[in-house]
């Protein structure tokens, strides 16, 4: 049930076209600091000692967002 | 000294796969075509009166064309100091059998019964290639791999990115793929086989065992305005094989007096069980995050609710604010707040009679903390400075984990804190060239 | 005398605005006869780092056979774009668009775009992106176009 309501809302998501910026305007976005995952390695070793701790683990993403060329 | 392997340690390389894939390029940040992008890190980790870690890692990046790269990255993690065991305390000094079987230790009266036969080292390598498909669609391939004294895990991902909108919507799929081998010294226990005295024949039942860990991704990345973006992901995670803790025990107590029953008097031997857990784990988890610009400060915030078939559910909320100081110098508060439910298996010990019979793999038991009821805390602060061509970091950080203490207790267990907090303190260096 | 001086005086005036404009006019047709390699590039874009010594390269070996390459700027920040210009030179011409209005009007997709227009000023070719791989292909449809 928590899936589908999930699903859904993805797809409304993609349907909001009043999101975004044009091409030419992702200077603050192309920042290293903006990217998702700013930090890989730290974020790898936060990963590892959180998972060794407790019973949760990853769920983080990554793609999208950053300067968008090419 | 003889080894003990710490498979949990080790479980989060395999899972890790998918995490290990490199993230988009940035311009500043970038390394020229044909050059090496280093990135170092390394992490110091103590729990008061428990076990330390010292990890580090090296990671270079390197660009073929603009639309293709590799990345590589090698990791040590250098593990020692005792952890709980999963006994109860008692206000009578304990004995146990180390792993081996070979020796034993001992416990002092009121404390955590520890097991310190805790060295180990552990090198894990990553390699991913990501390359552009077509305009709007990229690819990036991974493999690791990480081997201890008696643990080896292999592991293959595969993560499609596809971007819509001029890019400001990504869809991102990720599938993983890993399989671990366990081979630790003295064999496997027999789920819920009683620990002998050392020097003599412990309860094992095969040398060696596997896992393996099925992992699926889907993410979308959407692109609020100029400064601002999040992503949410659904990611789903299949375990089969050998879950189970080896080293990690049960207690059997008198159901009136709470003592540890004695198992071998002339060696003050606790009555302990292996522990078992089931041989299948399904978890779900729902990701999202925030970022966002704020005149140069940087805003990042997620929450992450994650539930699975042992009946653990948890949410993890993450907090940190980048506050740009100079052009050069920015300073990272840092908070987190964890909270999980206890397995429906957790057992915090048996009640002398009532444990289930050696051998009994269809039911299941723990009575390790780390899948009980806890609330952790993480509160840190970084300082880092940053160049066109070199950057660095420093951070340090305090993480408590707070275990829910079992409200009825016997007899003398009443006095006695099954669960204490675990407190901790984590400091991270990081250099990038 | 006074509206001689107050006309002369509102043209300074209105000139001085022109030089401060957010965003420079662009007159193709003063290029005409000549190939246009139009190109639009920012500070913050990495592949944009990788197409500037290609320019060079172009620039150097066609200008005089007709090859005009002008490089539009799409930086917020001016200082941003000089900071991008010292590390990576441009031998070729370069005016600045901080509003992205000639941005929209050529509908740019992704970052860097070009735009080839031939002799007789039509626009020939679009391209998004800088791929050492696509670069080749594109030196040589420019040079296709130079021989006409």
């Amino acid at each position: 049930m928590k899936l589908i309501i999930f699903i859904l809302s993805l797809t409304s998501i993609t349907a909001c076209s009043e999101l975004g910026v044009k091409p030419w305007e992702r200077n603050v976005l192309a920042k290293p600091e903006m990217s998702l995952d700013s930090t890989p390695l730290t974020s790898a070793l936060d990963d590892h000692t959180y998972f060794s701790k407790e019973a949760s683990s990853g769920g983080r993403g990554f793609g999208g967002g950053g300067c968008g060329c090419n | 000294m003889k080894k003990h392997k710490k498979i949990t340690m080790a479980l989060a390389v395999a899972t890790s796969s998918l995490m290990s894939v490199t993230p988009d390029v940035h311009a500043e940040e970038s390394a020229d075509i044909g050059d090496w992008d280093i990135d170092a890190a390394v992490l110091y980790y103590t729990e008061s009166d428990r076990v330390s870690a010292f990890e580090p890692v090296i990671s270079a990046k390197k660009q073929i064309d603009t639309d293709e790269s590799i990345s590589l990255k090698l990791t040590l993690d250098s593990l020692t100091g005792p952890s709980a065991n999963g006994a109860v305390p008692s206000i009578n000094p304990q004995t146990f059998t180390r792993p081996s079987g070979n020796n034993g230790y001992t416990t002092s009266a009121n404390e955590t019964p520890l097991d310190d036969t805790f060295k180990d080292t552990r090198i894990a390598f990553n390699a991913s290639w990501e390359q552009a498909l077509t305009r709007m669609t990229r690819l990036t391939l991974g493999g690791n791999i990480s081997n201890e004294y008696d643990y080896l895990s292999l592991g293959l991902s595969a993560v499609v990115a596809h971007d819509i909108n001029q890019r400001n919507t990504t869809f991102t799929t990720g599938v993983s793929f890993a399989n671990d081998t366990i081979e630790p010294e003295g064999g496997l226990p027999t789920a819920f086989g009683v620990m002998q005295p050392s020097g003599t024949l412990q309860p094992r039942q095969t040398d060696s065992d596997d896992k393996t860990i099925f992992d699926v991704l889907f993410g979308v990345t959407q692109i609020i305005d100029k400064d601002s973006l999040f992503q949410v992901n659904y990611s789903y995670s299949q375990a089969d094989g050998y879950l189970t803790d080896p080293f990690k025990v049960i207690s059997v107590v008198d159901g009136v007096i709470g003592l540890p029953i004695i198992e071998d008097a002339t060696t003050n031997l606790s009555q302990v069980v292996y522990e078992n857990r089931p041989d299948s784990r399904a978890k779900h988890s729902v990701f999202t995050q925030y970022k966002r610009n704020i005149i140069g400060d940087v805003l990042d915030v997620s929450y992450r609710y994650m539930f699975d078939d042992w009946d653990i559910n948890s949410h993890t909320l993450d907090f940190r604010y980048r506050l740009k100081t100079s052009e050069t110098t920015f300073w990272q508060p840092h908070l987190r707040y964890y909270q999980q439910s206890e397995a429906d298996f957790f057992r915090p010990y048996f009640i002398s009679g009532q444990h289930p019979g050696e051998g009994t793999d269809n039911v299941y038991a723990t009575s390790d903390y780390r899948l009980g009821e806890m609330t952790t805390y993480t509160v840190g602060l970084e300082y880092g400075e940053k160049y066109h061509d070199h950057g660095w970091s420093i951070s340090g950080e305090f993480y408590l984990q707070s275990i829910s203490e079992p409200t009825k207790k016997v007899g003398q267990l009443v006095q006695q804190e099954l669960y204490p907090d675990v407190d901790a303190f984590m400091l991270r260096f990081s250099y990038d060239f | 005398m006074f509206r001689t001086i107050s006309l002369i005086g509102f043209m300074f005036f209105f000139s001085l605005t022109n030089c401060y404009a957010q965003s420079e006019n662009l007159n193709l047709d003063q290029y005409k006869g000549q190939v246009i390699y139009l190109d639009f590039w920012a500070s913050w874009c990495a592949p944009c780092r990788q197409s500037f010594p290609w320019m060079n390269q172009l620039h150097k070996e066609y200008t005089d056979k007709g090859l005009v390459i002008v490089a539009v700027n799409l930086d917020e920040q001016r200082n941003e774009a000089a900071h991008f210009l010292k590390t990576n030179p441009a031998n070729f011409k370069v005016i600045y668009d901080q509003d992205g209005k000639l941005a929209e009007k050529y509908k740019v997709q992704g970052m860097p775009s070009s735009y080839v227009f031939d002799r007789a000023g039509q626009l020939i070719k679009t391209h998004v992106g800088f791929k050492n791989k696509d670069a080749v292909e594109m030196h040589n449809f420019i040079v296709s176009l130079l021989n006409k």
